[in-house]
């Protein structure tokens, strides 16, 4: 009773999947072994079915854009493979702390929980199923960006600290800013600017060390010193502190500032709006989400099948990029997209090469003490 | 006939409640407020205080924590100034207002009577975001210093310690108007006319008569003014910037992002104990200040 035409011909594999397992079952002997190495995604369903996971529980997100990854990941993963999936969600910081709450009292509920790249510290960490290089998750590895593995997750959403800025006041054809020097430039880029001031204090500190001429790979361990003397230089023109994203877009929308680092999905929502946006990846920190199987799930197989599932199927990520203004870090969605959104889409390799990633370890030690210079720099 | 209060007083002549209803009745009608004070404000407030002691165990660190580190002491000082400017700005804008009030009558009293209350009776969000379009780099002000040829590059208004003040300002200014006005209402007309009568120039019966006996009025209005100046949240979180931090954001910082109560707590004890400290100064000394009316 399968709906045909969904699912980019998954469907056909399930029936497959069906007649194989059948085939299994009636003892005739149909090599399970051989239809894993030929089709790997089928094999996770396989041994899902065969686990008797009949579903799987994720705590993604919610909202809006908990609805956007329900139409294109886990109505057509239900589809395809007949494992429900049950969502569940909350802010990331909420749902952390619950899943260490249900850890804590050895009955995991949650099977995928997605959360910020950033939370991926030790402790977090521990709690997570160990991936390993993703091997056995092979369209992650044929399918995703540079990096998509991250040993305990997978990435899903992918964007950055983008500097953008209002071609009003910077048109083609003239000088546009390409790159945090450029943020500084006030000469050259005359206008007031917007930088971040939401508890991320190191996506300040990595523009600030970009400016200063510091190459990208000497990044870490960030300079701190050296950041905030350069940061001292741009305060003065500095007229917002953005707090939220909704304000990060009022200002543009208001004129209030001619060039911010904002979060990509911001920018491109502004673009939607009909604000002449410029967006330069260079030397943008990368925020991303990722996907996770907890290491307690009560349905582990149908997990690690959702978690190779959200790396197929590349039109439908485009479509959910157009419709989320983010991005996915399924590489063939760049297919997928219109001539505007490609060009400064984060998958175009020139711009995801120029991405800033956060030494994780480094930020663990260094937290804190950022953080505290951070509010008492920015307050005086 | 009961003992009457002295004259002059301008709620003189009636008994007072204590004298009209007996003790147990008295005790009876202000059982709900005291349960309402106990619930809903002694009992959390004691309990962050008590934690800011004793949570995890007894300890001051967290006092310790806002001697050590400048941030803190940085942010009470600037939430004092500011709130001593926002003070002195509303009781020299809200006086004259409240003079008016109190002295004209009809239309007019209606009129300013209107001014003074719709925007009090108005979502403090909704002002503070009007003066977010005032003060915006396109916005109402800025263009109009342009069209005039005062500037020609838009001034930085938003965002700033100035925008904060004058937000602050507009949206307490009722709070000083108010209790002035129900005192320079009932002092009587006579009062001035009979020191004009005696010589007395306008300026002089003014210094010497009117503002002497509204000095309770200005002592209610600055204490609720300056007190609310304190702990305002929403505004300077809206037209300020990181360089207008006050001490209530730190302290909703410290509850609702780094959920560290017990030094939640400490802030709030000490912003409390630096309110009441200054409270009972001013009180002193405008006690003092009784003399001078006669001297």
């Amino acid at each position: 009773m399968d709906k045909l035409g969904v699912a980019e011909g998954l469907i056909n594999r399930r029936k497959l999947l069906g007649l194989a397992s059948g085939a299994a079952a009636a003892g005739i002997g149909l090599a399970l072994p051989e239809l894993v190495m030929a089709a790997p995604f089928e094999g996770l369903v396989e041994r899902a079915r065969q686990a008797g996971e009949r579903q799987v529980v994720v705590a993604g997100g919610t909202g809006a854009y908990g609805d956007l990854v329900k139409k294109h990941f886990y109505l057509p993963f239900t589809e395809a493979t007949g494992i429900e999936v049950v969502p569940t969600g909350g802010g990331y910081g909420e749902k952390l702390a619950k899943l260490k709450a249900m850890t804590s009292v050895g009955k995991v509920e949650w099977d995928v929980i997605t959360l910020s790249i950033d939370s991926l510290t030790p402790d977090v960490t521990s709690l997570l199923r160990d991936l390993g290089d993703c091997a056995g998750l092979p369209d992650v590895a044929s399918q995703g960006v540079d990096g998509s593995c991250l040993r305990e997750g997978v990435m899903f959403d992918i964007g950055g600290g983008v500097l953008a800025f209002d071609k009003r006041s910077f048109p083609e054809g003239q000088a546009q800013p390409a790159g945090w020097a450029d943020f500084w430039n006030v000469k050259a880029f005359p206008g007031p600017r917007a930088l971040p001031n939401i508890g991320n204090p190191w996506w300040a500190l990595i523009a600030a060390l970009e400016a200063d001429g510091v190459s990208r790979d000497a990044l870490f361990p960030l300079d701190i010193d050296r950041a905030f003397r350069k940061l001292d230089e741009i305060k003065p023109h500095v007229t917002v502190w953005w707090k939220s994203g909704d304000q990060s877009q009022q200002i543009f929308r208001t004129g209030e500032v001619v060039m911010a680092m904002l979060f990509s999905g911001r920018a491109f929502r502004l673009r939607g709006e009909g604000i002449p946006l410029g967006i330069s990846w260079n030397g943008a920190p990368l925020d991303a989400a990722f996907w996770a199987v907890t290491k307690a799930a009560q349905h582990p197989n149908a997990a690690l099948a959702l978690l190779d599932f959200i790396y197929t199927r590349p039109k439908a990520h485009a479509e959910f990029a157009a419709e989320s203004f983010g991005s996915t870090a399924q590489r063939g969605a760049l297919d997928f997209l219109t001539a505007d959104a490609k060009a400064s889409s984060v998958l175009q390799p020139a711009n995801w090469s120029n991405i800033v990633r956060v030494d994780r370890e480094w930020l663990a030690a260094n937290r804190e003490k950022v953080l505290q210079r951070w509010s008492m720099w920015i307050a005086s | 006939m009961r003992a009457k209060p002295l004259a002059g007083s301008p709620f003189g002549g009636r008994p007072t409640s204590a004298q009209e209803y007996g003790p147990g009745l008295s005790l009876l009608l202000v059982t709900p407020l005291v349960l309402l004070l106990v619930g809903g404000f002694l009992y959390p407030v004691g309990k962050l205080f008590w934690g800011s002691v004793f949570v995890p165990e007894a300890t001051f660190a967290n006092y310790a924590r806002i001697l050590q580190e400048p941030l803190f002491l940085l942010v009470l000082c600037r939430t004092f100034e500011i709130a001593f400017v926002v003070t002195a700005l509303a009781l020299l804008l809200g006086y004259p207002v409240a003079m008016a009030m109190a002295r004209v009558s009809g239309r007019t009293a209606m009129l300013i009577a209107a001014c003074v209350l719709i925007p009090l009776w108005t979502s403090v969000l909704v002002r503070s975001y009007a003066w977010i379009v005032l003060l915006q780099r396109n916005g109402v002000v800025n263009n109009a210093l342009i069209e005039t040829g005062l500037t020609g590059t838009p001034l930085r208004l938003l965002y700033t310690q100035g925008a904060v003040i004058a937000a602050m300002t507009q949206v307490l200014l009722p709070f000083m108007i108010l209790p002035i006005y129900s005192v320079v209402r009932n002092i009587p007309d006579d009062f001035v006319r009979a020191a004009r009568n005696l010589g007395a120039g306008s300026l002089q019966a003014f210094f010497r008569v009117t503002l002497p006996l509204s000095l309770p009025g200005v002592t209610a209005g600055v204490l609720i003014t300056f007190i609310l100046s304190l702990g305002f949240y929403i505004t300077p979180a809206l037209v300020g910037g990181p360089g207008t931090l006050m001490m209530s954001t730190l302290i909703g910082q410290q509850t609702t992002e780094l959920l560290d109560w017990p030094f939640a707590g400490a802030l709030a004890a000490v912003l409390l104990a630096a309110t009441l400290l200054l409270v009972i100064v001013f009180r002193r000394a405008l006690a003092l200040n009784k003399g001078f009316k006669l001297g």
